[in-house]
């Protein structure tokens, strides 16, 4: 990276902390500091919403996918908008009127401290491992990508975020969410400009279009009805509603931030914000990986995007089996090049199909030589076309959006974890009646320490490929499950507490034992947690209800 | 909280319209990425 890109990147940074740390004077309260007083425009707060779910990984990770297999991953987002509606007929309401601070704390009113302890508890564990991961996740790429160490990315990552959002609060959070949003989508935009750009000097758009067609990359809707398969359009349309109802219902990352909003109408807005933005902006992404992916059939790509390891294969035993793969990508590089420009179809998905194999016995040389069986490639496809190919200035404006794109969704979740373990475990169970400056000055020493705990996790989960898929898997353990809790609470009056908690145990222990017995795709986790909790509180609740 | 605030605040109106649009907005998008997907194989 030059200087100017260095400075944009540092000027960034400083900018989102001061003037995070500025928001912080209006937040001399614990109402202020959680919930911005109530007092946010639906636009800032739907922002916020659509900030803290594009994480670093998001942005890197979407396009990388969409760079390999194009733009099915969209499916995935098919039952937000349907969970939207949902939710802002149901719990937007409900959570307002009752003016509660965390969702879990309506569970008290409804069932008894039990349940809420319970489930504030199971989103703590979840949230504070996920945190880690959000930080972790990016900090393993844009380390590899400038060279920098592990500890160092993620300090430069976490640091800045924590200390906006220990002394701003809530509305610190909110407001640097919606500037980060704008680095993004400007950056996301100037990127895809230069990448249609790059492709067009040398083809039409259409024929490129039809290029990505032909190697099964416009094919975005999966009709088959088969479990096994992530991403359908049935498994989006279902287990995705299941899973953004409890997320954007349950899951106080999520409800923190439409707690913020000044009305039940602002709150509707915000969550109907992503319901009509989220599909579209998530299509932008996955454009730009697949524009990626034309952009390098033009201009010769390197063999694997990423280049950890290339020095010391380079110096090891299979430097020669290397070099050799090298000659025979750079040759088929060439051959699929020709065949893109004249447009023959059979010699181009030829061509295109060696690659891959040359690209797959790269990475088995790559494991081999250095024994890292978790080497993957796909994150690092669009930060090596931001690195090499965007101009100066740029090329530090998307470095800023990456980890803008880090912090705001992990300062939304640190700032919900404080909130959770203030409200629903220090106010209600150890300290019941101090003043609202001490709860303010510990929820400062929450936010901290939590934050640091994330840093710890991050830096520990950054060595362990297997512990980052582990924590993500955990998320879809306990998210239907929760929402099964919810639907007790608001939907049904029969229900009782006793009903409730042993329904989401038992929801938790089905999701378990489906997920490490059958091959049943994560997605349908949320579905099944949902029901099983729902059924079995019914049952339990029903010999209590019927003898009152 | 004044109670004009809380008025403010529990404001509640029908948003009928718009829940509609947005399913007609998703239903349009996933029928158009369905052509695609069929117009470029």
């Amino acid at each position: 990276m030059s200087l100017i890109d260095w400075a944009i990147v540092v000027a960034y940074l400083l900018w989102i902390v001061i003037d995070g740390l500025r928001r912080s004077k209006n937040t001399n309260q614990v109402e202020g500091y959680f919930l911005a007083n109530r007092s946010l425009p639906w636009w800032a707060v739907g922002l916020s919403v659509m900030a803290t779910q594009i994480s670093a990984i998001t942005l890197v990770g979407t396009t990388g996918q969409a760079y390999a297999t194009g733009l099915r991953f969209v499916q995935f987002y098919f039952g937000l908008p349907i969970a939207m509606i949902i939710l802002s007929l149901t719990v937007v309401p409900f959570f307002t009127r009752a003016r509660v601070y965390t969702a879990y704390e309506y569970l008290e009113r409804r069932f008894d401290v039990r349940v809420r302890t319970a489930t504030s508890f199971l989103f703590l564990v979840g949230r504070a491992f996920s945190l880690g991961v959000t930080l972790a996740a990016p900090a393993v790429v844009i380390s590899a990508i400038l060279g920098w160490s592990i500890p160092t990315t993620v300090l430069l990552l976490s640091v800045p975020m924590v200390v906006y959002t220990s002394f701003g609060g809530v509305q610190a959070v909110a407001w640097t969410d919606v500037k980060q949003m704008a680095i993004i989508v400007v950056g996301l935009f100037s990127a895809i400009g230069l990448l249609i750009f790059g492709i067009t000097r040398d083809v039409g758009f259409g024929q490129a279009v039809r290029l990505a067609g032909a190697t099964g990359r416009m094919q975005a809707i999966d009709l088959r009805f088969d479990l096994s398969q992530t991403y359908t359009l049935w498994s989006g349309l279902i287990g995705g509603l299941f899973l953004s109802l409890s997320y954007f219902g349950c899951d106080q990352s999520q409800v923190q931030r439409y707690l913020t909003a000044k009305s039940i109408d602002e709150a509707r807005h915000s969550l109907l914000m992503s319901a009509f933005v989220k599909i579209p902006f998530q299509l932008l992404i996955l454009s730009a990986g697949i524009l990626t992916f034309l952009f390098y059939v033009f201009q010769t790509p390197p063999m694997l995007f990423n280049r950890a390891y290339d020095a010391q294969i380079a110096a090891g035993p299979h430097a020669s089996q290397y070099a050799a793969l090298q000659r025979e990508f750079d040759a088929a590089v060439a051959e699929r090049r020709q065949a893109a420009m004249v447009e023959n179809r059979e010699q181009f998905l030829a061509t295109d199909k060696h690659l891959q194999d040359v690209r797959a016995r790269a990475v088995a040389v790559v494991k081999q030589a250095t024994g890292d069986e978790r080497y993957t490639d796909v994150n690092y496809v669009f930060p090596t076309f931001i690195t090499t190919h965007l101009p100066v200035g740029l090329v530090g404006l998307m470095i800023a959006a990456i980890f803008g794109a880090a912090m705001s969704a992990s300062s939304g979740e640190l700032s919900s974890l404080s909130s959770a373990t203030i409200i629903d475990f220090y106010r209600r169970h150890f300290v019941k009646s101090a003043d609202d400056a001490h709860y303010l000055r510990v929820s400062k020493i929450a936010t901290l320490g939590w934050g640091l705990f994330a840093c710890l996790v991050s830096i520990y989960a950054a060595n362990q490929g297997s512990l980052i898929e582990v924590v993500n898997r955990y998320g879809s353990f306990f998210y239907g499950s929760i929402l099964g809790v919810f639907i007790l609470a608001i939907l049904t009056r029969r229900a009782t507490a006793f009903g409730a908690f042993w329904g989401l145990v038992a929801g938790m222990a089905v999701v378990l034992t489906v997920a490490f017995t059958t091959p049943i795709a994560f997605l349908w986790h949320n579905l099944i947690g949902a029901v099983v909790v729902v059924v079995v509180g019914l049952a339990l609740s029903f010999p209590r209800s019927s003898s009152r | 909280m004044t109670e004009t605030n809380r008025d403010d605040h529990e404001r509640d109106t029908p948003m009928t319209g718009t829940y509609i649009a947005v399913v007609v907005l998703e239903a349009t998008i996933i029928a158009l990425l369905f052509l695609l997907g069929r117009i470029y194989t």
